[in-house]
This record gives C-alpha cells, structure tokens and sequence, in this order.
C-alpha cells in the first residue's frame, strides 16, 4: 500500500467528503502513520535526509509569508544548548481562510503524524499546537486525536521502539488576530500578551522560553507527512519550479460551493471558480477578488480571471498568494463599506506596540468610514495613501502593512468608487451590502451547502 | 481571603498542565489556567485575576495583562449565552449585517448590550473562520452556520428552553468558555463586586482588603470594554 491521493490531488484532505475521517482506525486505514513507523523504525530517513526531502519539495510556509519550510528548519544552530520546539500555528485568523480548521476538524492524525516526523528532521522532542481559542470543534478533535495518538503508541516516549521521543501538547489562545505573527505567537505561548519581537534574533535561535524554535503553519506540517512518504520529487509533480506541491484554498462570498478545496498550486482560478466552487450565485457577476485573505491587494474580476493560484502569477497580477483564503466579490458590492468593515478589524487587532500601526489604523479605518458615511473632508483619498505610506515597514511586524495593502488597492483599483462617495456625499450603493442570499425575502432564496463538493467543517 | 475554588477535575487538569511546560516557565500556565477559570467561575474579575495568579504563582499584574488583552476573557459579567455574529468581510458579503440587524431588534438591544433578563449579549464579532458558511453566529461553544432568519428566531427560542448546565459545559479542558456557568447563579448574585485581593509573591498569606466598591453591573447595561487596551469594535 502508498500514500493515497483522492482525485489528483488531495493529500492533505484525501478522503471521502462527508465519512468519520478523524478517529486514528480511519486515518490508519488510509497509510495512517506507516511513514513515521517506516522513518523512525525503519531507517527510511535520518533526520538530515528527511530535512532534505523537504527541501527538495519546495514546500513554502502555508501561513501566507510563503517562506520555504526546510530552509527555515536549517536555522536552527546546530548543537543548541536548550531543546528544540516546534510550535504548530494554528491560531488561523486571517479573514477569510478557514482551511486549518478543515485539517484538524477532518484529519487531524495527518497532522500530528507530520509533527512526530517535522520533529525526527528538525531534533525536536517537543511541539505545541497553539490552536486559536474560538475553534471549540477543532480543539475538541485535535484533543482527542493526541490522546488517541498516545495510547495507541504514536507519540510519547520511545515511540515503536525507536528511541525516538515526542511530546505534544495543545494550547488554546483567547482570541487575539496578532497571535498568528510567529513571535507574538511565541509571547502568548510563553503566557504573555502576544506582542511581537523585534528580529534579529529569529526565533530559530531564541525562540519560546528562550529556546530555538520553529512555527510552522498547521497546513505545512500535514504536508510534510506527504513528502516523507513520497519523496520531496513527487510532491513537485504538482505547480511549477518555485510553487510546487497542492495547496488548500477557502472560498468564501457569493459562490455556488463555497469552501476548502485542495488543489495543484497553479490551478488558473477560471477553471478554479467554474469547476470547484460551482461558479458565481445565479445573476451575480464577478466584481473584484481577494485571493489570499484579507491582508493581500484586491484585483478586479477581470484580472482575477488571469490569475493562476501560485506564487508568481500572484505576483505578476499584483496581488499575492497569502493563506489562500480566497473572498469572493460579487457585483453591486460597495467596495468602500467592504474596506471599512476590513480596517474595523486592523484597528480592532493592532496589539498598539507600534505608534503608526496603532495610530494609523484608526485613522484610516475613521477616514473610509466617513467616506462612506458621506461625510468626507476634501483631500481625504491623498490623506489615506499619505498615512498608509507611513505606515509601511515602519513596525515590528507586518499587521500594519496588511492595513495599509489592501486600502491603497482598494484606492487604486477601485478609485472612481471613492471619488462617486465623495461627489455624491452618500454611499451610491445605498450603504449597505447586497443580499446574495434573499435573506430579506422577496426573491428565490439561495441555499449553499453542498456537502458533496466542498470541505466544510 | 478568596473564596473561590477550582472543581476536583480542574484542579487535576492544573497539575497536568505543570507538567506541560518547562519548569522555569510556569508563567506559559497564565492563558490555560485563566481559560480554565472562566468556565469555572464565568467571567474574569479582580478576584478571579488573583486566584489565577496565586495557583500559578506569579505576580497578579502579569494574569492581569493576559486577561486584558484578549478578547475571550469576559471582563464583565455577560448574559447566560454570549451571542457573536461575525461581521467580517466574507460574512458581511453574505448578510451578517441584515442577520445582525435582526437579532438587534428581535432582543430590543445594540450590539454591545445584555438583555435586561440576562440572557443574551449580542456582539458583532470579528472573523471566527466561517467564511464559507456565512451568515455565522457563535453561541457560547458552538457555531451556527449558513443562517437564515429563520434559523435565527428558531434557535433564539431554543436557547431560552435549554437549561443552565447545557449553556456552558465545565468539563471541556480548554477553550475560554462564553457564558456564566453553572457556579453562578443567573440572578445576579454572582462575584462580589467590591473586593481585591492583595495576593503576595511565594506563599505568604493571601490579604484582603476593601476598596472602593466598584458600580454594580446591572443587567441590560452595555458591556463595555473599557479595560482592554484595543476597545471593541463598536
């Protein structure tokens, strides 16, 4: 028996939509820890060759930085002092992505078998899933898949025999947006208030209680159980030279099937968008999409129809690939209230260490809230772009970029919106969003779920 | 002295988690134990700050600062369910405002407030990762996806007939909780405003001491988050 592969493609997420995916008997059914037994007992890898492994398979950091992952792994100093920690980010809060909790709701034992074999490459004997407070559901099937996973001799001490040991202990945060950033994870984890560290020192080399340690995101780790069972060259049969692999992507908004998908990194989104998620609502047309969670640039419909789901073509296209939390814009949307409602939940989450992160979500979140409302002041459009521009690279961590991004897309892409708010001194879309779901009646009301296409927790 | 109490389980669960984390680290105990203590007792006052920070040991600011900054822990006490739609982008794509909206008018309340009968607090929440099944609304553990208004008045109805014990299981070993549990009752006579508790370093006896009675959260009055540093959205 190999490593199953559900349609192509799916191997994080590769069994059938709808079934009891999560106890260890069904995991062990689908190659359920046989690459961990076959790593640590039988010598298919030592830890340097399996750090190779990922190496070779391009794997990029799933949290949306899309740092490659063995590279991060090889900071760590080669004789440390203090042991090793892997510290799992699953504190998934980006707007808009919602695929980690799909991984530890529905498999979570592929996990867990990523993070005993992460640790073999990485000299490790002890992870953390820092797991965000508000996913109960996720908390709960992780919970009881560890405890699974140590009866059923899987984690623990001397693991098959091996010698091998590996703790893993699971750690709800209390609803903090910043505690996704990898050091104020660490802070939080170190029972403080998640407020980033400056970098240098990096946490490779000083990290959660002082010790070396990696944050890897939850959909990271589950892939590197992929590549020890395969190799890091198959799992480059997916996507291009520098985005290789499968990736997941939540797709939310006015989409026939909304959800999370795993697909080749690369898929064009036409195909994406026609294929998996059903295409739009009926007689709702495209608008505008952001691809990669809320932090990255808006583009217009009609770009977003060019865009391939990698890296590059991100890139090229001017937006970026993030967490692959993919929003869906439909027609008739004000793209004013839809900044607003965005910087609400900056200004909201800005842990307040750095003055222009602050100061200047609050200022940008006032000045679009008031454009909306029509109470604009002459030159406020200048005055956002002034005060996004200081925000940027001027704070410990990016949470200020990621406010200040999408306001000068949002300006620049859809920039006549702004100026019609202002000329007309109200919201031309009568202030509010659209009703894709007939919510208020009076139309066909729409129902979305769709359990025979889409992952929904 | 404090009158609170951890339960058999929880104290258990305490002691494991010492185990957890790196000896000279304890203070990594502060969220799981301030989580724990919020199912326990229902809502994170003075007092309950102090207990925390006398189980652990340390110093009382530092379990004061983690209570402050995140927003799960309830620094007021709430309605029996803690009701949070989310009104993020992708939610309010799909009529989290029309659905927020809603509940403002079925309750007679702003987002923010509690019912004058204490069993609801409404508030617009930020992203809870349900961006495929909006509208979503959180109630207390559980979230209700792929709402209509329907679902909303149907499950408004619900939650009133289900009994205090089923609001807020004590026995999850994690998560904040939402809602008061079954250790407070709902009539109002919950923790004794007006109390601190002056908790010395390293085992010296606990001292009480009066202070200046702090106003009486009445039902039906906003929740305001005056103590956190980054205020609610509203």
């Amino acid at each position: 028996m190999s490593y199953p592969v559900v349609d192509g493609s799916r191997t994080i997420l590769n069994f059938e939509r709808g079934t009891e995916s999560w106890p260890l008997a069904s995991y062990e059914s689908r190659f359920g820890y046989a690459t961990a037994k076959a790593v640590l007992k039988g010598g298919k890898y030592q830890p340097a060759e399996l750090l190779q492994e990922v190496k070779d398979s391009g794997l990029r950091g799933r949290g949306g930085a899309g740092f490659p992952t063995g590279l991060k792994w090889s900071f760590l100093p080669k004789d440390p002092e203090h042991p090793v920690i892997l510290a799992v980010n699953a504190d998934e809060s980006e707007p808009g992505t919602f695929k980690d909790r799909v991984i530890m709701e529905e498999n979570p034992h592929v996990l867990l078998e990523g993070i005993v074999l992460s640790c073999y490459a990485m000299g490790s004997n002890s992870a953390y899933i820092y797991c965000r407070g508000e996913y109960v559901p996720s908390l709960k099937r992780v919970h009881a898949a560890i405890e699974e996973a140590y009866a059923g001799g899987h984690l623990g001490k001397d693991i098959y025999g091996s010698g091998f040991d590996c703790d893993v202990t699971l750690h709800s945060g209390a609803g903090a947006y910043i505690c996704g950033e990898e050091t104020g994870l660490i802070e939080s984890l170190e029972g403080k208030k998640g407020q980033p560290r400056i970098k240098p020192p990096f946490p490779a080399v000083y990290g959660a209680f002082g010790y070396p340690t990696i944050v890897n995101n939850v959909e990271s780790i589950a892939a590197v159980t992929y590549i020890a069972a395969e190799g890091g060259q198959a799992y480059r049969a997916w996507g291009s030279d520098k985005s290789t692999g499968t990736k997941l992507f939540s797709v939310s908004g006015p989409v026939k099937r909304p959800g999370v998908y795993e697909v080749p990194i690369g898929t064009p989104f036409k195909t994406f968008l026609e294929d998996n998620c059903g295409g739009m609502l009926d007689g709702v047309g495209l608008k505008a999409l952001i691809i990669g969670g809320s932090s990255v640039p808006v583009v217009t419909g009609e770009t977003a129809l060019k865009i391939n789901m990698d890296y590059e073509s991100c890139e090229e296209h001017g937006t970026l690939l993030g967490s692959g939390g993919v929003i869906v814009i439909g027609e008739g949307t004000c793209m004013v209230r839809s900044l607003m409602v965005m910087l609400r939940f900056y200004h909201h989450e800005s842990c307040g260490q750095c003055t222009p992160c602050r100061e200047g979500t609050g200022w940008i979140e006032r000045i679009v809230t008031r454009i909306e409302h029509g109470d604009a002041e002459p030159g406020d459009i200048d005055e956002l772009y002034r005060i996004a521009d200081s925000m940027e690279l001027r704070t410990i961590c990016t949470l200020a970029d990621a406010a200040a991004w999408p306001t000068k897309s949002f300006i620049d892409v859809f920039r006549s919106e702004f100026e019609a708010h202002i000329e007309k001194g109200c919201c031309p879309f009568g202030g509010t969003f659209p009703d894709h779901l007939n919510l208020r009646g009076g139309g066909v009301p729409q129902r979305r779920d769709d359990p025979e296409h889409a992952f929904i927790a | 002295m404090s009158t609170l109490e951890f339960s058999a389980a929880a104290k258990e669960r305490l002691e494991w988690l010492r185990t957890r984390y790196p000896k000279e680290h304890q203070r990594a105990l502060i969220l799981p134990v301030l989580s724990m203590a919020q199912r326990e007792f229902g809502w994170v006052g003075p007092e309950v700050v102090h207990f925390v920070a006398a189980q652990i040991p340390v110093p009382a600011i530092q379990v004061e600062e983690v209570a402050t900054f995140y927003t799960m822990y309830n620094k007021q006490p709430i309605g029996r369910w803690h009701l949070q739609v989310c009104h993020n982008l992708s939610c309010s794509l799909m009529g989290a405002e029309i659905v927020l909206e809603h509940v403002e008018k079925k309750l007679g309340i702003a987002r923010g407030e509690t019912t004058e009968d204490g069993e609801f607090t409404l508030i617009g929440a930020e992203c809870l990762g349900s961006c495929g099944t909006a509208p979503m609304m959180q109630v207390n553990d559980h979230y209700h996806e792929n709402l209509s208004l329907q679902d909303v008045d149907d499950l408004l109805e619900k939650l009133r007939a289900t009994p205090d014990q089923e609001a807020n299981p004590a026995d999850l070993p994690f998560g904040c909780g939402s809602g008061p549990s079954r250790a407070l009752p709902r009539d109002g006579a919950r923790l004794e405003a007006g109390r601190a508790v002056h908790v010395p370093h390293h085992g010296e006896t606990p001292v009480t001491h009066e202070v200046a009675e702090r106003p009486k959260e009445a039902a039906g009055q906003p929740v305001t988050d005056a103590w956190t540093p980054q205020g609610m959205a509203q």
